[in-house]
């Protein structure tokens, strides 16, 4: 594996570092939530902290701000998409005062922002909203709802501004759909996020979920989560299940951990599930990129040809050094794994 | 502003300082509407109650506005325990 990275040329901010399976970028901003469009332009739309939006011109790497958002950004809270007709954006906002998901979209001729009909939540929820799926195929956003209880999932049709209410159960949010599934990647044994401490937001199932959305019902998925290379346990909130291109990824976030707790080593994972084995392929990972990737707090958005993953702020010891950063890793790397 | 006429304004401000203005007002196709600037800039516009659905009346758009005002001003919140390393 290349141990050596290149400084890259002029046109490129100066930061940025050349590696094997893609490109640390620096970008003047810390995203929170990055979500990737073709129009006007191939650029990423982020949400940064505070009010701040921002349009990262991948082709030339100008970041643009854009009118403010209506609401005061949270990882926790939020969630960006981009992609439909007519160049929209749109952000989902888990806003717990008035008990409901709000849904703001952003028109790109105007650069103003109007909002559509939200949707109740659960009175007792906590509206943690960060693990939420666009499904490029029938262009609804489902929205799965952590620490609520019972679950709360929904589906968003945004060109019809049109809620539905699924089936939850309790979950961490919903990741993708692959499938004709939609992946819930962890079945916890306990209310994710619960206040009762440590212990309880420490899960030992590793029992992927998903629901099929032809019958509307839950199953196990038929290959359990992919295993840490040490220790044990998963954190909460610490496997993101990805449909690119047809093929489901898995990311493990966060350090592993040792069957005392205690921290193994700050490098994120990534597993490529192979339909004929039915088992997950590890993917060889550039020790600097692992660094990043072992955030606890990503984003990441994927176009045609890369995935790019940024971080929200502090979490990981990489990546709290260097939050200003996203990574672009070509999927090529992906799909030769 | 051009063509609106103004039927309330209230100013807030955001938690790093910035201020916001909102407006309700009456744009010259009749919608009443509710405009929110940044210092001369608009950046967010509602012709109609997102909740109804139904064209604003001063009293649906006053209250609007009081709620978008609040959640415009909110303190960031930090991560939830779980979510931390």
């Amino acid at each position: 594996m290349l141990q050596m990275y290149v400084k890259i040329v002029p046109n490129q901010l100066p930061e940025d570092i050349l590696i094997r399976m893609g490109i640390i970028r620096f970008i003047p901003f810390h995203p929170y939530q990055i979500a990737y469009s073709s129009t006007p332009f191939p650029c990423l739309y982020a949400l940064g902290s505070g009010t701040s939006f921002n349009r990262i011109n991948i082709g030339i790497l100008e970041a643009e701000p854009l009118a403010d958002t209506p609401f005061t950004v949270s990882y926790g809270r939020c969630r960006l998409f981009a992609g439909f007709s007519g160049g929209g954006v749109v952000a989902l906002f888990s806003d717990t005062a008035s008990g409901q998901i709000r849904v703001f979209r952003w028109d790109p001729e105007t650069n103003v922002w109007s909002e559509g009909t939200p949707h109740a939540l659960n009175e007792t929820s906590y509206g943690y909203i960060h693990h939420s799926c666009l499904d490029e195929v029938s262009g609804l956003m489902y929205v799965g709802v952590q620490s609520a209880k019972p679950g709360e999932l929904y589906s968003y049709n945004a060109d019809q501004d049109i809620w539905d209410v699924l089936t939850g159960e309790d979950l961490r949010g919903v990741d993708c759909v692959w499938d004709n599934k939609l992946f819930a990647s962890v079945k916890f044994p306990v209310n994710v996020g619960a206040t009762e401490g440590e212990e309880a937001r420490v899960n030992v199932g590793d029992t992927i979920r998903c629901l099929d959305l032809p019958s509307m019902t839950w199953h196990d998925f038929e290959v359990r989560m992919p295993k840490p290379r040490c220790g044990r346990r998963y954190y909460t909130s610490r496997a993101w299940l990805m449909n690119i291109k047809s093929t489901l990824y898995c990311w493990i976030t966060g350090g592993d951990n040792t069957m005392r707790g205690q921290q193994y080593e700050q490098r994120g994972m990534f597993f490529k599930y192979d339909t004929d084995k039915k088992v997950w392929l590890p993917i060889d990972i550039h020790p600097q990129v692992a660094r990043y990737l072992a955030g606890q707090t990503p984003c990441y958005t994927f176009s045609d040809t890369h995935l790019y993953i940024g971080h929200q702020q502090v979490i990981g010891e990489y990546a709290w050094r260097y939050p200003q950063r996203i990574i672009e890793i070509p999927l090529t790397v992906l799909e030769e794994a | 502003m051009g063509d609106l006429k103004i039927l309330s304004e209230t100013e807030k401000e955001k938690p790093n300082g910035d201020k916001v203005k909102g407006v309700v007002g009456k744009e010259s196709d009749g919608t009443i509407a509710v405009l929110v600037y940044a210092g001369d800039r608009l950046f967010f516009r509602q012709p109609k109650d997102p909740t109804t659905k139904k064209p604003f009346t001063k009293k649906t758009a006053d209250r609007y506005l009081a709620d978008l005002l609040r959640l415009m001003t909110e303190e960031p919140e930090p991560l939830p325990p779980f979510l931390e390393g």
